[in-house]
């Protein structure tokens, strides 16, 4: 194990220590935990196609009971059974978007803070662009010329999520790669690559953690908004945003409809803007101790 | 102080060329042609190709969206696939309803947000702080369009206070500003606090506590008045936020603004619509940002200095 390796344990040991400190950290984290094993293990104990997606008209719009816990919507289908599922879609469309406009924002930003010159110049005026452009409207010009379905949706939220993790990743190279260690892995003839791999993202882990949840957050709430006026999931599909939208018809008589998917964001949208801010706080050097 | 304003103006070229460019791009990329889409199903192959031909669709992509920009300088976004009328018309009619909802929200939000975030800061650690924190979290973790749905429900379904949807009267335009004005307060309230937090630790406010001005004057005239510089900031970029927040709401209260406006576009695959409503909005949020800039050179010294020193403007 080399010695960033070493020391990069301990740190997250420091981090982790200074994390649990705070209870309202490790509430988000316990919600985020609860919605993943909830919605992971979902396939086990509810039956997908029968209780979240099948019609049963003879038992629509039934409230909340022991049976159904969360109510039955306008096709008879189990509202808990959907947002649990609804869970599924949301976090697996945010993971993947994360990864992806990380892997595509840290190359954009080494390149553009490794080299510089003019490619880097060119690469940072274009992400100003892409940041200039609000999330939402970049993500209906996406599915206006793509169409929707989840795989234009990821594709949509990564083309606004990757220019705030290439700043990130350009900052970091910036301080770091005049600095004695990346010189001596220089001198002993590490590749350009290597070192960046090696040597300058492991730094800048930190911040892009705490910049992760915040975007995951974000795209959750993207993901619903763009679900909830069609142009997101198609409609069958139990997402919390469309499930919202299909409700609004039923909502005056049956207010549960509206009441748990809103509720299931909310609890994924703050566990991780609490898990954020608690990482946030843990790692700033200003606040030790 | 002109040459300033002058200079920062040519730097938003770059901006919106490079904004216009992206959102054409990727619209150009929308499968099907667009002489089919007018012409309907029905259409002869002659009759198509006529049309292309007409429309210039059989040029080069990038003299295509030369002659969109030079159309749009003039003010001609094409028509729309629709209703073949000036995209440019339906716009305006739509945008004062999305501009009204855009600047109660923030209004409202800054109005109400910015003392309670003071507040807050001043009495860290209180219930009073305490209890503004939680709120603040939970309403930054809501969106809009459910606490739209939640508030239409409560105040026009259940209580029948305020018409639940529509922009007929102006009663009409209550939930969804207070909608936008709700989650937009949560962000002020926290950039208010961990601003007025800061500020309040600085040697200078001690200074001015140690020569015995009152605490409520060293709060009003030292803190705050460092304090509200990021927090105007704050309120620019939150336009922005705005803007895409109110398009959202419209369509929980069926508004019609540029919001509906652009969904209902993006379903009809009318392409002229979308393209020029969300250029349209991008550039007013860069315009938005362009006069919080100004107005935050122009009130704090420090940058006036650098910006105003004779000979030298800096953008």
């Amino acid at each position: 194990m080399s010695e960033a390796a070493v020391r990069g344990k301990s740190q997250w040991k420091s981090v982790w220590i200074r994390f649990r400190k705070s209870t309202i950290s490790l509430m988000g984290l316990s919600m985020l935990a609860a919605l993943l094993l909830i919605s992971g293990s979902a396939g086990i104990w509810i039956d997908y196609e029968s209780q979240a997606i099948q019609h049963n008209m003879k038992q629509r719009l039934q409230h909340p009971s022991a049976e159904h816990f969360f109510g039955t919507d306008q096709f008879g289908r189990d509202v808990f059974a959907r947002v649990v599922f609804g869970a599924r879609i949301s976090l697996l469309v945010g993971i993947l978007t994360i990864t992806l406009s990380l892997a595509i924002g840290s190359v954009i930003g080494s390149i553009a803070g490794y080299y510089g010159g003019r490619v880097g110049n060119l690469l940072m005026r274009m992400m100003d662009v892409l940041l200039s452009i609000p999330a939402i409207l970049m993500a209906i010009s996406i599915v206006a010329a793509l169409g929707n379905g989840m795989f234009n949706l990821i594709i949509a939220l990564t083309v606004s999520g990757v220019p705030r993790f290439a700043y990130i990743v350009r900052s970091i190279v910036l301080t770091i790669k005049n600095q004695e260690f990346v010189e001596a892995a220089k001198a002993y003839g590490s590749s350009n690559s290597r070192i960046i791999l090696r040597h300058v993202l492991p730094n800048a882990i930190g911040p892009i953690v705490v910049q992760a949840t915040t975007n995951m957050a974000n795209s959750i709430l993207l993901i619903s908004s763009l679900s909830f006026v069609g142009l997101g999931m198609p409609s069958s599909t139990p997402e919390w945003g469309s499930m919202l939208s299909d409700a609004k018809q039923y909502m005056r008589h049956n207010p549960y409809l509206i009441l748990f998917p809103g509720m299931a964001i909310v609890t994924a949208v703050m566990a991780l803007n609490l898990i954020g801010d608690g990482l946030r706080d843990a790692l700033d050097p200003k606040l030790r101790n | 102080m002109a040459r300033f304003v002058f200079r920062r103006l040519l730097s938003m070229i770059p901006v919106i060329i490079g904004i216009s460019f992206i959102i054409f791009s990727i619209l150009a990329l929308t499968p099907g042609d667009p002489a089919q889409i007018i012409l309907g199903d029905g259409a002869t192959p002659e009759a198509i190709s006529e049309l292309r031909e007409q429309m210039g669709l059989n040029d080069f992509f990038i003299v295509r969206y030369i002659r969109y920009i030079a159309g749009a300088v003039r003010g001609d976004f094409g028509l729309s696939y629709r209703t073949q009328l000036p995209v440019l018309n339906e716009l305006l009619a739509r945008l004062p309803n999305t501009l009204v909802l855009a600047l109660f929200g923030v209004g409202c939000a800054a109005m109400v947000g910015v003392p309670i975030g003071i507040i807050s800061a001043v009495k860290q650690y209180t219930l009073i702080d305490n209890a503004t924190r939680v709120f603040a979290m939970v309403m930054t973790a809501i969106p809009a369009f459910w606490l739209g749905l939640m508030l239409m429900l409560a105040f026009a379904l259940k209580l029948r206070l305020v018409p639940a949807i529509g922009a007929d009267t102006w009663e009409g335009f209550i939930l969804p500003s207070v909608t936008l004005a709700i989650g937009n307060m949560a962000v002020m309230i926290r950039m208010t606090r961990s601003t007025m937090l800061e500020v309040i630790r600085e040697d200078y406010i001690r200074t001015a506590l140690a020569k015995g001005v009152s605490r409520r004057k060293v709060i009003l005239r030292h803190a705050l008045a460092n304090a509200l510089l990021p927090i105007v900031t704050t309120i620019g970029i939150n336009f922005g936020l705005q803007m895409g927040g109110a398009m959202i709401c419209e369509t929980v209260f069926s508004i019609p603004g540029l919001g509906t406006l652009i969904i209902t576009s993006v379903r009809q695959k009318d392409i002229p619509m979308v393209m020029a409503s969300v250029i349209f909005v991008a550039l007013t949020i860069s315009l938005v940002t362009l006069a919080m800039d100004l107005i935050y050179s122009f009130f704090d010294p420090r940058v006036r200095m650098q910006n105003f020193r004779k000979g030298g403007a800096r953008a």
